[in-house]
């Protein structure tokens, strides 16, 4: 049986699943190194690459490997939908890459084939929730030019959504602090980057802060038409699970 | 050591004070705006200079929805709601007794920035009662949105409201500046126009549009057909702009748009629906906002209303769509019918059950343009549909790996699996079967004993213990 192992990154995962997709190969099992439960009865052939660093840009380079049939659209999708980090997902990207390789180019016109509408699917759900969060997501100010804002995604949105912040703010520092996961991303003004194992407790708000919100909340309240009053469109729209972080307070 | 001490205290009692202050404008200028339905940040694109705050996503993103279900994505607030003007249907008007407030140009662009660099807002979206005049007003409009781009760098959206009668010069200026402008129709026709809103006329409302149409194509001639002016060398006369634009995509990146407010006049849905269309074709507008009028003003010129028309609304939405998306034209959605839109079923059906000669439409062979036609079909099922049968002939059961919802859609398509008897059934039948599935037209009702008809509970007794 052939169990291989990576490091957890995408980058990793590509790297071990590269040398059996150029034979045309699927492993018998994919996981992760510091998975919870390990296999049972898996004899031990192991493949362990040594990049543990977090490479986002190499991640979305198509290139790097040089696939034949993996354009940039299935890359994209392979990627978006690891960052959901379904259980079996890597099992599943390789499925759908070695069919990417026998069709030699154009596999996602196949969106009825099970391999493929598993990862597309999954990259929507990745990829909407990033849209979402580029709304939802609320930052608070806590020093001079600092900003830091928490979220609790489902997916792993963090490598994909961070550099819309970039673009966006990129006069002010920030933080967005994933606490799911325990990982933040850092932005000075110069470079972004991904920090793991970050701190849970929450820092202390800037004095102007505690008014800006009331003014945020005051503007939510009264731009509310009465006579149209539709909270149930207003939950379907954001769904309670997001409610947590925001400033304001829906469902009144 | 004293000056560091007696600082502070005094900016802290000033403090409060000025927040109250900022509070009650911000309470009842947005209050004031609400009606106002345009919300969308979208159709516009700007890219962060460096140093400089925010883009605009093309895409338009929407930051929260309020109780009412309606997406905010940007601070929509009036500059001020003291007005010159008297129209029956706005809650503004002077005539009514109402709380008045004004902002100062600094006091909206500070505001505008610290909400956007937490991420509340996608931008601004700026109009404003006449204060004084419609020129005073617009210049004051103006220095807000200057103070934002010039003095703030901000690159966000801005959505700033034309004022109707206001110098052409300061139109230019402002849309220059702005993303979108808008001038509000408010009324689908002049009568009704003179009738309730007798300060304003359409003229007043046509002209400003049409010469931003006019100021856009010429600084888009790609996007929008031909110059109207065969050579730069023929500018001049009051039509023309007072000052070269720096960039050639500056002006109004974003287009126009207009709202028209539904059930406060007479006008039916073709009508209305007419108007759009000449507005999408000749104003080339990007948006017409509907608004379902709701009444807050008693006035002998308007209609008595217990609740807005919210249904009549989300139809001309969805004709609207029809108009703009799916290639429909108003007098095809009319024909040999009624001039309004069929409560019941949606536009496209209401289409669709007048044409049963077009369906049902075959799947693997029918153009983009045909499987747009087929009602419970959208933009991204007929998109899918076409790109995956190049891969290879699909069946029913593809259609439906292929997420496209069949629930109206399997009456009127036809694929290899597809069942009999949902096809070909005469409109009459069909319009049965779609009301049927409707939610909340006819609910189905779990039979009781007790309704049918000669039945007697003492027998029913008898016969469950055997007893007589």
């Amino acid at each position: 049986m052939n169990i291989l192992r990576y490091d957890g990154s995408f980058y990793g995962l590509i790297s071990v699943l590269v040398p059996y997709l150029q034979r045309g190969q699927l492993p018998d099992g994919i996981e992760r190194e510091n998975a919870r439960q390990p296999m049972l009865f898996a004899p031990e052939e192991e493949q362990t690459t040594s990049l543990s660093s977090f490479s986002a840009d190499l991640a979305r380079d198509p290139q790097a490997f040089r696939l034949p049939g993996v354009g940039n659209e299935t890359w994209l999708n392979a990627w978006h939908a690891f960052l959901s980090e379904s259980p079996g997902i890597e099992q599943a990207i390789a499925r759908y890459l070695l069919l990417a390789i026998e069709k030699r180019g154009g596999v996602d016109s196949f969106m009825a084939d099970d391999r493929v509408r598993l990862i597309q699917r999954l990259a929507r759900r990745v990829t909407f929730e990033r849209h979402r969060f580029m709304g939802l997501l609320r930052f608070r100010s806590i020093g001079a030019d600092l900003y830091y804002a928490s979220i609790a995604s489902d997916n792993f949105i963090l490598p994909i959504l961070a550099p819309f912040f970039v673009k966006r703010f990129s006069d002010q520092q920030w933080i967005i602090h994933d606490r799911r996961r325990a990982i933040a991303a850092i932005y000075d003004r110069r470079t972004w980057t991904i920090i793991e194992r970050a701190a849970t407790d929450l820092p202390v708000d800037s004095p102007e802060e505690d008014a800006t919100q009331q003014l945020w909340q005051c503007f939510f309240d009264s731009i509310a038409v009465r006579e149209r009053l539709n909270l149930a469109l207003q939950q379907k729209c954001i769904p309670k699970k997001y409610w947590h972080d925001l400033i304001e307070k829906p469902g009144r | 050591m004293a000056n560091v001490i007696t600082t502070p205290t005094r900016s802290t009692e000033q403090e409060p004070e000025r927040l109250t202050g900022i509070f009650a404008k911000l309470r009842i200028l947005s209050a004031a705006a609400r009606y106002d339905v345009s919300c969308a940040s979208s159709g516009s694109s700007r890219k962060s200079a460096p140093g400089s705050l925010g883009n605009v996503a093309a895409s338009g993103i929407c930051h929260s929805w309020a109780a009412d279900g309606r997406c905010i994505s940007l601070l929509k607030v009036l500059f001020t709601n003291y007005c010159a003007y008297d129209c029956a249907y706005c809650m503004n008007r002077r005539s009514n007794d109402i709380e008045r407030a004004s902002f100062t140009p600094e006091e909206l662009a500070e505001l505008t920035i610290s909400f956007y660099r937490r991420n509340y807002i996608e931008g601004l979206f700026l109009s404003s009662g006449i204060l004084g005049n419609p020129d005073y007003t617009m210049e004051l409009l103006i220095r807000s949105v200057r103070l934002l781009r010039e003095v703030h760098r901000f690159s966000g959206y801005i959505h700033l409201k034309g004022i109707p009668g206001a110098d052409p010069a300061l139109l230019f200026e402002a849309g220059s500046l702005v993303d979108r402008m808008s001038l509000n129709l408010e009324l689908p026709s002049q009568s009704s126009l003179q009738l309730l809103a007798p300060d304003k006329s359409k003229e007043q409302i046509l002209l400003p549009m049409s010469r931003i149409r006019d100021w856009h194509r010429e600084h888009h001639p790609l996007k929008n057909g031909p110059s109207l002016l065969t050579s730069h060398a023929s500018v001049s006369g009051p039509m023309q702009p007072c000052k070269p634009v720096a960039q050639a995509s500056a002006f109004v990146p974003g287009g126009q748009s207009t709202q028209i407010i539904i059930g406060a006049s007479p006008e039916d849905d073709r009508q209305i629906l007419t108007l759009s269309e000449n507005l999408y074709k000749k104003m080339q507008l990007k948006r017409v906002y509907y608004s379902a009028y709701i009444q807050y003003n008693h006035d002998s010129r308007l209609p008595e209303f217990q609740q807005p028309p919210l249904l009549r609304e989300h139809r001309l939405y969805q004709a609207d769509w029809l108009l703009r998306f799916y290639h429909f034209s108003v007098a095809e959605l009319f024909e040999n019918g009624a001039p309004s839109l069929d409560s019941d079923l949606d536009p496209k059906i209401m289409w669709a059950l007048r044409h049963p000669e077009m369906f049902p439409v075959d799947v693997n062979r029918a153009d983009f343009a045909m499987l747009l036609r087929v009602p419970g079909l959208g933009m991204i099922s007929a998109q899918r549909i076409v790109r995956a049968r190049r891969a290879g002939k699909l069946s029913y059961s593809d259609l439906i790996k292929l997420g496209v919802v069949l629930k109206r859609a399997r009456f009127f398509l036809l694929a290899p699996g597809s069942t009999n008897t949902d096809l070909g059934l005469d409109p009459q039948l069909l319009r049965r079967r779609l009301l049927a599935s409707e939610p909340g037209v006819i609910k189905p009702i779990q039979l009781s004993l007790n309704d049918v008809p000669g039945f007697q509970p003492e027998i029913w007794k008898s016969a469950v213990t055997g007893q007589l």
